[in-house]
């Protein structure tokens, strides 16, 4: 038996297709392995829409200022972040700790070890809603995520 | 990862171009393949010295390739009333 899989936008459907494969179950038409294979399939759709889910993430990051008397437009790839990141744990614990010290001398109270690959991730995940505007005057500033 | 393969830098000053750059980057980066490659015994052999510090010799070469790769798309433009520059990885 062979299931399509349906576009993913109507909910109902995948539920209309496990009660089937329930009820062939129930009925002894099919095995519980094949019950099992069945229902693998009809959970493919969201995986896929999981998977194709990364393709949305924010690539770069946009700052652009216009003013009546200049414009400032600076595209920085999200890649240099987490390369930075990746690149500042290569830093020995010694030196970071006095990093760390010179920062809070300045005020800014700031632990290196919690930037880690998977806190830059949930960022950059967070990032890709991110759109700051603010007018002031004749100048706009924009922030955002592309 | 592929790092930037054009540098364009393009600096205007009122409606003259003063400096219009184009640098092919592809020239550039095998020569810090062959700096990689031979920095690479070295950075075995500090690691062999300093085990403390191992982690940092091995790692900062390949994580610094990671970083000049990722400039890739980076760009800054700046203008105002008379100059204007334009820089950007490709």
């Amino acid at each position: 038996m062979k299931l399509i899989s349906g576009s993913g936008n109507r909910p109902d459907a995948s539920v209309e297709q496990r009660d089937k494969i329930l009820g062939m179950l129930e009925r002894g038409k099919i095995t519980a392995e094949e019950a099992g294979r069945l229902l693998d399939a009809i959970g493919a759709p969201s995986q896929a829409a999981a998977e194709s889910a990364p393709a949305n993430k924010p690539r770069f990051i946009r700052i652009a200022v216009n003013g009546a008397d200049e414009k400032v437009d600076i595209r920085v790839p999200l890649g240099l972040l987490r390369a930075g990141i990746k690149l500042g744990a290569v830093i020995p614990q010694d030196a970071r700790t006095r990093v760390e010290d010179k920062l809070s001398e300045k005020g800014i109270s700031f632990n290196l070890s919690d930037l880690n690959e998977r806190t830059v991730e949930d960022l950059i995940d967070s990032l890709s809603d991110l759109s700051l505007d603010v007018e002031d005057g004749d100048e706009t500033v924009r922030i955002f995520c592309e | 990862m592929i790092p930037p393969l054009v540098l364009t830098i393009r600096v205007a000053r009122g409606r003259k171009r003063v400096i219009n750059l184009w640098l092919p980057l592809l020239v550039v980066w095998p020569l810090a393949v062959l700096g990689i490659l031979v920095g690479a015994p070295l950075a075995i052999a500090a690691a062999a010295i300093q085990p403390g510090r191992a982690r940092t010799w091995l790692l900062l070469g390949p994580r610094a390739f990671g970083v000049l790769c990722s400039t890739r798309g980076l760009s800054v433009a700046v203008k105002d009333q008379t100059d204007e520059v334009d820089l950007r990885f490709r």
